[in-house]
């Protein structure tokens, strides 16, 4: 009896346990992600939007200023690049694509959505200004982008590439939109990392771009009425005080950091170096390309707050290798290699981690260049013989002397009424200013008010000596852009100036120019294969964007 | 029990069974009165009792592996019997799905059964390693050298585009995790991780089963598209100790070293173009003494200049090669691996105990692996019929490795970065590794490219501990003699923590030192429920059905914190940093329940039919798709019972043929859109949130298909088993196709669609394929000599058949893993086999021809990326040879693996460094074959006339391996060898010594070892002097395999080992 009660509890208990389990549907209903929200707020959303659009355009190996800045001769890589090697796979291509598609358009269009629902209004602006931004760039860069159907995932994966021009019309409209929606009453934004939600300074931003972009058109359509709006309503970025910019912080961990710093201050892992066509520009010299610097014999005061020199002494032997662009030529302890020189120069090649000039405290806030040298560090605790900076110097986008020198090239054609000269020596002053502001971050001196207006004077005196007054302009706008390159890039279409550095022109036997200059980008690589409704491959020495009939 | 007090006890047989072989008792034998269920087992001595008829009658004796006997009693008392070897093993009883025990002969598809022997004692701590080309249809791949690395396993090719290949491992009935936990992608750092298999005690397993295809796994389910691996340990099996009491005593100890180092050249040292440099390549000007024109005597001391180093400042240092610079860092590691076990028994119940401990000192300076088990299990049957047994393990683990990953990504620092390419001139070991100032790293280049590796043996690292757990149990009980119902349940889990250091001074993490901590936390409950109903319906026909129930959970909790910044420099404690932020992870849980049914159906012996069902409900999947059905059919026809009058040198044959399908379903929380919170990496130099203060959150980047389908596999086999001229040669050949659809995976899709990945059912694999199991024994002699030849061969072709979105469009071709971005990649394209590897090439013109630029006389790059490798084998071909002699055997495994290619970094290197002997004979240029282009546009120049213009640009050696030519300058396409491999992997010499010598003694066997692993092999398509071994993968065991980024080298072994019972 005993054994048939066990028999039976088993059996029962069994077959029990068995239904119990299955019967169970809550058994199986756990896929409730624990680890992460499914909504989140409007708050939480923008800053990361914004931090990822910078992310984009910044001073690093994968954003988009690496590129500009190397194709405009600001800064000069080992191999291929500083040849105009650019190629569709290249990191600031894949990465500053990416940047925009998939980690800023998608949480501003849900911004943009959400945000309208709950009538967020300064939200639903701040998203389009971005979005505009984010397009234009895209534009300047690869021509034709995906735009009126971008951003629409599973619902349209293998979006069309519109046509340059009908995006810029569509960013007008965007920006349009967003002054609208900055008129209106709404609770402000206060994850706002550039203005803290502040929809007067956004205004201005909005209306500073949409004069960006005109001016950027200029070429091809006429801008003369829209412009001279824009400019009567005086409602733009002309303050240090407006400028549109990221601000970093001095925390290592979380990193943030300017990037720009957080690369290029790794102890001897340094991925830039200063080209050395900017740096005579600069310092008013032309030891390789006779006749080229318009500014011959005027030295720039920001020259200490651009560049850091690792080497105390102009002493060619100093350096951990043989040199390229050796201090000897420069007669300061300035050390570069030289554009066009790779596979030709066997001194490119050679390791200068340590002993090269590299993008100091104005650009991305390393060390002002007090003569001391020092190897560049990021590090927390510094090693002997190792220098830091404050890495917390912001990432420009667009600021007032970007304004004023946007008035002087359209006043200059005749586009708005006003006196050119008058705008270029507001815009280089501001650019002094914007210097002096980022100096004590450093702990550095300010540029005397002396020293201003001789550069100043100088700068009017070569505007007035009956040369090019456009390339006057664009070539001291191509110096105070230094930090953020796509600008440049797009001036130089748009103008033909600064004249830049030609291997195959200058005097140097280890130079040679084997590409040419590349009138637009590659298409990223990984959505021409994936996206059938892509177009061919750009030959980027010959496709053009829209705006450069060049 | 009721009908057996009704038997009329007339008399009383005894007797006692014993093995043939040696005379030894059989204990556990059944003896059984013929034509009833009277029957008995023996005990610990092999005797028996059985009540019997006064009259007639006749017993039956059985054991496992021995040839069943019967006998008729006549009107004996006493029945002695001796039971011989079934030579044949056609009766071997095989555990296969759901540990469902099954004759072999009787299967309709593959099974193979290793003995436990073969995994241990054999010079080899990770068992998995072990069964390398040992079993026919399994590719076994270990990703490095490094102690305590991971090992790849598949079965039957790929199965899955992007999900788990990985076959499913159950021991002891309750499934064992497999996985490899990685702090950081091996690509980008971290070190050579192990996979959790490696807590296995090789000392513990009586058998490893392998189930090859779906028709032998489909009782898994949604687990079984892999194949599985049926381990029965010796503690967690249920047979019962032949000898009332015995201990077991097996002890070895192996050396191991490096097994691959180059052939350096010892002529020029590091510069460029014949001239000095302190540089990586060593491509500067010859030594004294090895060319006419050398002059360079002495050079400056490589620390000039560098503050800590004032002495040295100023000092010249001989110029003269270090031929051992790179030799002299590794060590001969040593394993040791030691075991005891306990066993009891009797007729009702055994226990088994064994202690086991493996200390490893791997060849690399630092390098650790130990595992220490525990593992305790018995059976018992209770007065009252009821079966009970459980069993216990107990595993602490412990790796430590020196950092690894490509030292081309940013704050990686490889302790391998540069020690197989240090110049030739560079005195590692004379000079110090170590700033006395900072106590950061010093090398012959900057602390920017590397880390001394020295240093970086002692001052970086990984170490990873582990305790993992086992606990099973299982209920029985027969209620009807045709009818009984068994319980099986029990968890496996782990703790395993896992930290990733660089002290401050290093390349690594920016140079400030950091400390992460990897927390992980597994366990997998499984519970099976079985009744199983056995029925004669006549004596012909047998019948078994088998209905099960069964539940499994998974459940996993990570947590990574990294510190950066070190306080003191020499504690690795995240306490001793100065911030710390959480580094990812996250809780995890899934669950199946599965209910299955299993029929078999035997027909005199020879014909046998076996259907199989089952349905499963995953959590993972959305509720509308989350059940799904799994059949099976296999039938196995024993041609030479059936039919008579075939040749009598054919003494078995048995075609069998099998259809099922299994499935797949996929990880937890894969069907929703989800925002991450505070994502650590913005951009490129990892800016991340909380930004300045504030926090953040974004879309997770992958687009989701809320209608997700499991995957599905079926899968048809087909196989024939031969056996003849008195079993001295058997044959058993396999041939399958196996489709995999509705694979789930992420695809690329179009970024400019705002999401990267589209996270779907996306299309078709195939996998088709030949095993065939060769044994024959050409010499038998009467004096005992024999010699075995077992080959066996694989060959498997996997192929992607189709992609296409959820709409229907079709894909051309998805990524499975990127590493670097826009560099060399794998990839799936449809019409071609699994995971490619694609990167960049050369420009080449319509007809092939190379295009050079005319500017340097060097490649052009093609602006579009190519399928540049294919990593699969063609085939591999695995040879055993055992010679035995009176308790004398050597066995020699010799394997081949034809085919696959390898994007090898450290070849690469070798070349473009210009380390080896390949690049020594260097004072002659070289032309590029190829014609001049024009780099702008990628066309070929043309003369006058028209015509391509033949390149005739002279450059130098220097260029040709460090430009853009063929060296570590240039397209991917160069960077990739056929991986074909020639290889003695394993060779033990061992001796059992003869009973009569023991027979004194208190020992019931000796048996000593020599073993050696990997001591020789040959991968003739790489270049000579590189001596490289293939046999490695950079991404452990995760499906891109193909790559090498500066692994490390892999070991060869030898060593010693006793085994003593008594």
């Amino acid at each position: 009896m005993i054994m048939k009660s066990i028999r039976y509890k088993t059996i029962i208990a069994s077959i029990s346990l068995a239904l119990i389990m299955s019967a169970c549907s809550d058994y199986l209903d756990i896929n409730k992600d624990p680890n992460n929200p499914t909504d989140v707020s409007l708050a939480l959303l923008l800053p990361y939007s914004q931090a990822a659009i910078v992310g984009a355009v910044d001073n690093t190996a994968g954003g988009l200023t690496s590129h500009t800045q190397t194709i405009m001769g600001q800064y000069t890589q080992r191999g291929f690049m500083s040849d105009y090697g650019l190629q569709p796979n290249d990191f600031p291509i894949i990465i500053g694509w990416a940047q925009f598609y998939t980690e800023a358009l998608t949480d501003l269009n849900i911004v943009i959505n959400k945000g309208t629902t709950e009538e967020s209004w300064y939200y639903v602006g701040i998203a389009q200004v971005l979005e505009a931004y984010l397009f234009s760039v895209a534009v300047d860069l690869w021509g034709d982008v995906p735009f009126s159907e971008a951003g629409l995932g599973s619902a349209n994966p293998f979006p069309n590439y519109d046509s340059g021009e009908d995006v810029y019309n569509g960013i007008f409209i965007l920006l349009d939109n967003a002054i609208e929606n900055f008129e209106k009453d709404a609770p402000i934004a206060t994850s706002d990392l550039f203005y803290g939600g502040d929809p007067d300074q956004w205004k201005k931003l909005a209306k500073t771009l949409k004069l960006k972009l005109l001016n950027q058109v200029r070429l091809v359509q006429d801008v003369t009425a829209e412009a001279t709006a824009l400019v009567n309503e005086g409602d733009l970025i002309l303050d240090i005080e407006d400028d549109w910019q990221l601000p970093y912080g001095t925390s290592i961990s979380p990193e943030n950091r300017n990037p720009g710093f957080v690369q290029e201050w790794t102890a001897g892992g340094q991925f830039y170096y200063i080209d050395p066509y900017f740096f005579e520009t600069m310092q008013g010299t032309e030891t390789f390309f006779p006749g080229g610097n318009i500014f011959l014999g005027i030295n720039d005061p920001r020259i200490p707050y651009y560049f850091f020199n690792q080497l105390s002494t102009a002493d060619d032997g100093a350096a951990q290798n043989p040199c390229a662009y050796c201090p000897s030529r420069s007669g300061t302890p300035f050390l570069s290699i030289f554009a066009f020189s790779f596979n030709i120069d066997p001194n490119e090649g050679f390791d200068q981690g340590r002993s090269q000039t590299v993008p100091g405290l104005y650009p991305m806030g390393g060390r002002f260049n007090d003569g001391a040298g020092g190897v560049a560090a990021n590090a927390s605790a510094l090693t002997a013989g190792q220098v830091s900076g404050p890495g917390n110097v912001p990432q420009r986008l667009l600021t007032s002397f970007q304004t004023k020198y946007i008035l002087a090239e359209l006043a200059l054609a005749g586009l708005i009424p006003g006196d050119p000269r008058a705008f270029l020596e507001d815009a280089i002053r501001d650019s002094f200013a914007k210097v002096n502001e980022v100096a004590p971050l450093g702990s550095a001196p300010a540029i005397s008010p002396t020293n201003i207006n001789t550069y100043v004077n100088d700068v009017l005196a070569v505007y007035d000596g009956g040369g090019d007054e456009l390339q006057v302009i664009m070539t001291q706008k191509w110096i105070a852009s230094f930090g953020y390159g796509i600008d440049s890039y797009n001036d130089f279409r748009r103008t033909g100036f600064p004249v830049l550095h030609d291997g195959n022109t200058d005097n140097l036997v280890v130079t040679a120019r084997t590409r040419n200059f590349p009138v637009s980008f590659p298409h990223e690589l990984q959505d021409l294969i994936t996206n059938p409704n892509a177009p061919p491959q750009r030959v980027i020495t010959l496709d053009r964007v829209f705006w450069d009939p060049n | 029990m009721v009908a057996a007090h009704a038997w009329a006890q007339d008399r009383s047989v005894s007797g006692r069974v014993t093995s043939a072989e040696d005379n030894s008792p059989v204990p556990g034998a059944n003896v059984v009165l013929k034509g009833t269920t009277n029957g008995s087992v023996t005990d610990s001595d092999g005797r028996y009792t059985l009540s019997v008829p006064a009259t007639g009658g006749t017993l039956i004796f059985s054991f496992i592996g021995l040839q069943t006997l019967e006998v008729a009693i006549n009107d004996r008392t006493q029945i002695d019997v001796s039971l011989v070897l079934d030579a044949t093993q056609l009766s071997e009883v095989i555990v296969t799905a759901s540990g469902i025990q099954r004759e072999v002969k009787s299967l309709g598809y593959g099974v193979e059964r290793v003995g436990g022997d073969k995994v241990s004692q054999v010079a080899e701590p990770d068992p998995l390693r072990a069964l390398s080309g040992k079993i026919a249809g399994v590719n076994i791949i270990g990703s490095s050298g490094a102690a305590g690395s991971a090992t790849r396993i598949t079965i039957r090719g790929n199965s899955s585009l992007l999900g788990a290949t990985q076959p499913l491992i159950v021991v002891d009935g309750i499934p064992y995790d497999n996985s490899t936990n990685n702090t950081f992608n091996q690509l980008t750092g971290g070190g050579a991780y192990g996979s959790r298999f490696q807590d296995i005690d090789p000392n513990n397993i009586a058998s490893i089963n392998v189930l090859k295809g779906a028709a032998a796994s489909a009782l898994y389910g949604t687990r079984g598209a892999n194949g599985v691996l049926v381990i029965i340990t010796k503690t967690g099996g249920s047979n019962p100790s032949k000898k009332g009491m015995e201990i077991s005593v097996s002890s070895s100890v192996a050396f191991e070293q490096i097994s691959n180092l180059p052939d350096y050249q010892n002529t020029y040292g590091t510069g460029v173009n014949f001239g000095y440099q302190q540089v990586n390549g060593s491509w500067g000007t010859p030594f004294i003494g090895t060319r006419d024109y050398a002059n360079v005597e002495t050079i400056p001391h490589w620390y000039n200049g560098i503050p800590g180093f004032e002495d040295l400042w100023g000092t010249n240092v001989p110029y003269r090669a270090y031929p051992n610079n790179t030799k002299d860092f590794f060590r001969t590691g040593v394993v040791y691996d030691n075991s005891v076990g306990f066993t009891a028994g009797n007729e009702k119940s055994n226990l088994s105990v064994i202690i086991s401990n493996t200390s490893q000192e791997g060849y690399v300076p630092s390098e650790e692996f130990k595992r220490t088990n525990f593992s305790v299990g018995g059976n018992s049957i209770l007065n009252n019929g009821l079966t009970v047994g459980g069993n216990l393990a107990y595993t602490n683990s412990f790796q430590h490795n020196t950092q690894g990953g490509a030292n081309n990504a940013v704050g990686n620092s490889s302790a391998f970065a540069r020690i197989l390419y240090q110049g030739r001139n560079w005195d590692l070991q004379g000079q110090p590794y170590q700033n006395p100032l900072t106590n950061g790293s010093i090398y012959f280049v900057d602390v920017s490219q590397s880390d001394n590796p020295i240093w970086s043996s002692k001052n970086a690292g990984i170490e990873s501990k582990t305790d993992r757990y086992v606990a099973s149990l299982n209920l029985g009980y027969d209620i009807k003699e045709w009818l009984n119902v068994t319980w099986r349940a029990g968890v496996n889990g782990y703790t395993q923590k896992q930290t990733d250091w660089f002290r401050p001074g290093s390349r690594g993490a920016g140079g400030s030192g950091q400390v992460t901590n990897f927390d992980v936390r597994f366990q997998e409950l499984q519970s099976d429920f079985l009744v199983t109903i056995s029925k004669d319906i006549n004596p012909d026909l047998n019948v078994r059905a088998i209905l099960g129930h069964s539940l499994n959970q998974r459940d996993t909790e990570s947590q990574a914190y990294q510190g950066t910044g070190y306080v003191d420099f020499y504690i690795n404690d995240i306490d001793n940093t100065n911030a710390v932020i959480p580094a990812g992870g996250g809780i995890s849980k899934r669950r199946i329940i599965g209910t299955y049914g299993d029929v078999s159906l035997g027909y005199k012996d020879y014909l046998f039919l076996n259907f199989t069902g089952r349905n499963d409900w995953s959590s993972t999947l959305p509720a509308s798709n989350n059940s799904f059905f799994y059949p099976s059919v296999s039938a196995g026809f024993i041609f030479t019972e059936a039919i008579g009058g075939l040749p009598s040198i054919l003494n078995y044959g048995k075609i069998r043929a099998s259809y099922a399908e299994v499935g797949g379903d996929t990880g937890p929380y894969q069907i929703f859109p989800v925002y991450g919170v505070n994502p650590g990496s913005i951009n490129q130099t990892g800016n991340a949130f909380p930004f300045t203060g504030s926090s953040g959150a974004t879309l997770s980047n992958t687009a989701r298909d809320p209608n997700l389908k499991p995957e599905r596999t079926r899968e048809l086999e087909a196989g024939l088993e031969l056996k003849g001229w008195n079993n001295r040669i058997s044959v058993d050949l396999a041939v399958y196709k196996k489709n995999s659809f509705d694979q789930i995976a992420s695809i690329a899709i179009p970024q400019a669609s705002g999401f990267t990945g589209l996270f779907t059912n996306i299309g078709e694999l195939s996998n088709k394929g030949i095993e065939i199991s060769v044994g024959i024994t050409p010499v038998k002699l009467s004096n005992g000599f024999t010699w075995d030849v077992r080959g066996v061969y694989t060959y498997n072709k996997s192929r992607v058949e189709e992609l296409k979105m959820p709409n229907g469009l079709p894909i051309s071709e998805i990524t499975l893993r990127n590493t670097f971005a826009g560099t060399v990649q794998s990839v799936h394209i449809v019409g071609q086999e699994y995971g490619l590897i694609k990167g960049t090439i050369a420009a080449r013109d319509d007809e092939g021809n190379l295009l050079i630029n005319p500017a340097d006389g060097q490649l052009i790059a093609d602006p579009n990326p190519a399928v540049i490798g294919n990593p699969n084998p063609d085939f591999i071909f695995g040879l055993t040879n055992t010679f035995s002699w009176k308790g004398i055997a050597l066995s020699v495994v010799f394997d081949w693996r034809q085919g696959g290619d390898l994007f090898s970094t450290t070849v690469n290197t070798y070349l473009g460094r210009g380390v080896t002997k390949d690049t020594e004979d260097r004072e002659l240029g070289a032309i590029i074959p190829g014609v001049y282009g024009d780099p702008n546009t990628g066309e070929p120049l043309r003369d006058e006339d028209g015509n391509k213009i033949p390149n005739q640009t002279n450059i130098g050696l220097n260029t040709f391996y460090f430009g853009n030519s063929f060296g570590i300058n240039s397209q991917d396409e160069w960077a990739v060898w056929d991986a074909t491999v020639f290889r003695l992997r394993e060779v033990v010499l061992g001796y059992t010594l003869p009973k009569s010598i023991l027979s004194k003694t208190p020992f019931g066997s000796v048996r000593v070892s020599f073993t050696g692993r990997n001591l020789w092999y040959l991968a003739p398509n790489f270049p000579e002097h590189t001596n490289f071994d293939p046999e490695i993968s950079q991404f452990g065991n995760t499906n891109a395999q193909g790559f090498e980024f500066a692994a490390t080298p892999s070991v060869k072994r030898w060593g010693f080992n006793i085994n003593l019972t008594f």
